[in-house]
């Protein structure tokens, strides 16, 4: 019940603070300007193109539609198609002429998958028409995912960075330390309030997004709720923890929300591209080893952002170790801010 | 009978840094205060009272010492169970209502709905905010606040009560409605333990008084106690042989209010004095007692006027 409590006030403070409608407010420009894009006519003609990707070469060689194609265009794509099997191949098959027209189709249908060139029948072309847009919306959200994190990120930090602070304020945390709950419980409490507010509206965004290109596309991506918000969610928890190691110790917002938005936007892009792009400036051994040193200690958010995109767009994880060292990451801030916040004087 | 409050060298230093040095907030303290008893801590800023406070409620870490309230070791949870505290400079959530403010205070107190409803209806009746109950504490006087934290620091049924300035910004007759639920609460059988400025205050209301100055504590005792040992008494002389007594007094007298009074250490030593101011041949029309009020006492003995 002193959990629920100080959950339920941290949510109130930050539903309290003004900063929130503005939070709502980028978030609805923001999907505003997604409808816009996606429901262009631009992106329309290209999900409906992508939608007809495989039969266009050979049944609609003038771009028309297959609504729009003639019976005698059919009649003549049929044709077109017979000659690919004779009789020949059915016999080779060991199979009697009943079940060659079955046999026919199975063929066709194997080959035309590898071989966007190979005739095509109506039905067929649908289904890998479905595939090529599927796999274009999920490298679409796949890079989508990574903008929604870090606005996540950015507009969570924001709500959240002052909430352990405010509770640390004169006069207010003498009233709750005052009161017959541990110290660990007061500060976990009152910043758990912070990580689900964020998480609600991460959880809200996302399906927004996933709702809009589905509505767009045709292409309901579920998987992209539920990648996208458990990862950045996590990314999210693993700055957190930081943050409030950070306000326990300075009892300030200002410089920890600071850092971890300079940690986002520029650090960890710097680290994340040591090898491949800083070392060929950077020659000293001593300053590598620095930057190598930091780069493992601190949040590797860039390849989570990275890697949530690929999982978005590939269905599975290629690189665990982000997240790994985010997890050992949180627990050493989660240990190191109750430690610091037990210990202190109010 | 076990002392609701026991402590037992309890000293708090703040360390120092580079640019701050070590500060001695409070010397090792021994004390006890009794069940039922008001007790009331004076002393100027800075002498170290909040922080005493502060130590008991586990607010701030104790450098040495010990101490307990209700029998439970300080700073755990369980010693807070039945304590309630209203800081100086208290700050409520502005979003919350005077209600509302009640209701979280009382969850983190782990009191449950019920029992909840009943003492926040009965709390704000006594401090008479029941009007004011969904009202948003931003809309609140200083007043208003004083009294919702009074309900605040009560809503736990508390055995023992730490109340630091509680009349702040309250007006004559608010005082006097808070002097009377600090009366009401010791009729109850609660400890109150009152910091205050409010000399006057602390004179009518508390049954011991403790001085603090500088962290250290420099007197403890009742109120009568305390102003009798530093009695003061007046001697009056015959017409025309005021100039003669003052000469011989000469250093044993101090000069208050533009009287002549003398202050002994005990009883045998006034009557030494009435003897020598006899054989002086000086004839004497009255030794009357000239007690110190509260205030005065605090005064010397801040400024060092009255040792120990």
């Amino acid at each position: 019940m002193r959990l629920l409590a100080l959950v339920t006030d941290s949510l109130r403070e930050i539903y309290a603070r003004k900063v929130i409608i503005g939070i709502v407010i980028i978030e609805l420009v923001t999907l505003g300007i997604t409808a816009l894009i996606l429901y262009s006519d631009a992106m329309q003609r290209d999900y409906r193109d992508a939608r007809l990707a495989v039969s266009a070469p050979a049944a609609r060689p003038d771009e028309a539609l297959p609504d729009e194609a003639s019976p005698d265009d059919a009649a003549l794509e049929a044709e077109d198609a017979e000659p690919a099997f004779d009789s020949e191949d059915s016999l080779l098959l060991g199979l009697d002429s009943a079940s060659t027209t079955d046999t026919n189709a199975l063929d066709t249908t194997t080959s035309r998958s590898l071989d966007a060139g190979t005739p095509a029948g109506p039905d067929d072309g649908e289904h890998g028409g479905e595939v090529v847009i599927e796999e274009k919306v999920k490298g679409e959200l796949g890079l989508f995912a990574m903008p929604v994190m870090l606005a996540t990120l950015f507009l969570g930090i924001f709500a959240t960075a002052g909430i352990v602070p405010s509770m640390m304020e004169k006069g207010t945390i003498d009233l709750l330390l005052s009161k017959p709950l541990p110290r660990w419980q007061l500060l976990w409490g009152r910043a758990l309030g912070g990580i689900i507010a964020v998480g609600a509206n991460l959880v809200l965004f996302t399906i927004a997004i996933w709702a809009l290109y589905g509505s767009a596309s045709g292409v309901w991506y579920t998987p992209f709720i539920g990648i996208t918000t458990l990862f950045a969610f996590t990314t999210f928890v693993v700055v957190f923890t930081a943050i409030v190691a950070l306000n326990v110790t300075t009892e300030s917002w200002v410089l920890p929300m600071s850092l971890a938005y300079i940690h986002l936007t520029i650090l960890s892009n710097f680290l994340a591209a040591r090898e491949t792009t800083i070392f060929e400036w950077v020659k000293t051994p001593a300053l590598q080893t620095l930057i190598s040193g930091l780069y493992y200690i601190l949040p590797q958010t860039n390849d989570m952002f990275v890697q949530t995109g690929t999982a978005v767009h590939t269905g599975m994880i290629l690189d665990w170790a982000p997240f790994l060292q985010g997890a050992i990451f949180a627990t050493v801030m989660v240990a190191f801010a109750t430690w610091r916040f037990q210990r202190k004087d109010f | 009978m076990t002392p609701t409050i026991q402590i037992h060298g309890l000293e708090k230093i703040y360390r120092g840094s580079r640019r701050e040095p070590s500060v001695h907030a409070l010397k090792p303290i021994e004390l006890e205060i009794a069940p039922g008893e008001v007790f009331g801590l004076l002393g100027p800023n800075g002498a170290g009272k909040t922080t005493l406070i502060k130590m008991l409620l586990g607010i701030v870490h104790p450098t040495s010492g010990s101490a307990s309230i209700l029998e439970r070791p300080i700073g755990t949870p369980s010693s807070k169970e039945r304590v309630g505290y209203l800081p100086e400079n208290h700050r409520y959530p502005a979003y919350l209502s005077g209600g509302g403010v009640l209701r979280y205070f009382g969850k983190l107190s782990g009191i449950d709905n019920t029992e909840l409803k009943q003492r926040m209806s009965s709390l704000l009746e006594l401090v008479q905010m029941t009007r004011w109950r969904t009202t948003r504490m931003k809309k609140y006087s200083k007043g208003m606040m004083q009294r919702i934290g009074l309900a605040q620091a009560l809503l736990n049924d508390p055995r023992v009560i730490f109340l630091d300035e509680p009349t702040d910004g309250v007006d004559p007759v608010g005082r006097k409605e808070i002097r009377d639920i600090i009366a009401h609460l010791r009729d109850e059988g609660r400890t109150v333990f009152l910091n205050s400025h409010l000399l006057s205050e602390v004179e009518m209301v508390c049954d011991r008084v403790a001085i603090l100055n500088r962290g250290e504590l420099v007197r403890i005792g009742t109120v009568r106690e305390l102003t009798e040992a530093q009695s003061s008494y007046r001697i009056e002389v015959a017409e025309g042989q005021e100039d003669r007594l003052r000469a011989l007094l000469g250093t044993l007298s101090i000069e208050t209010n533009g009287e002549s009074l003398v202050r002994p250490a005990s009883l045998e030593e006034l009557n030494g004095l009435v003897d020598r101011v006899r054989a002086e041949g000086l004839l004497i029309r009255a030794v009357t007692p000239a007690r110190q009020t509260l205030e005065e006492l605090f005064f010397d003995t801040i400024t060092g006027g009255g040792g120990h």
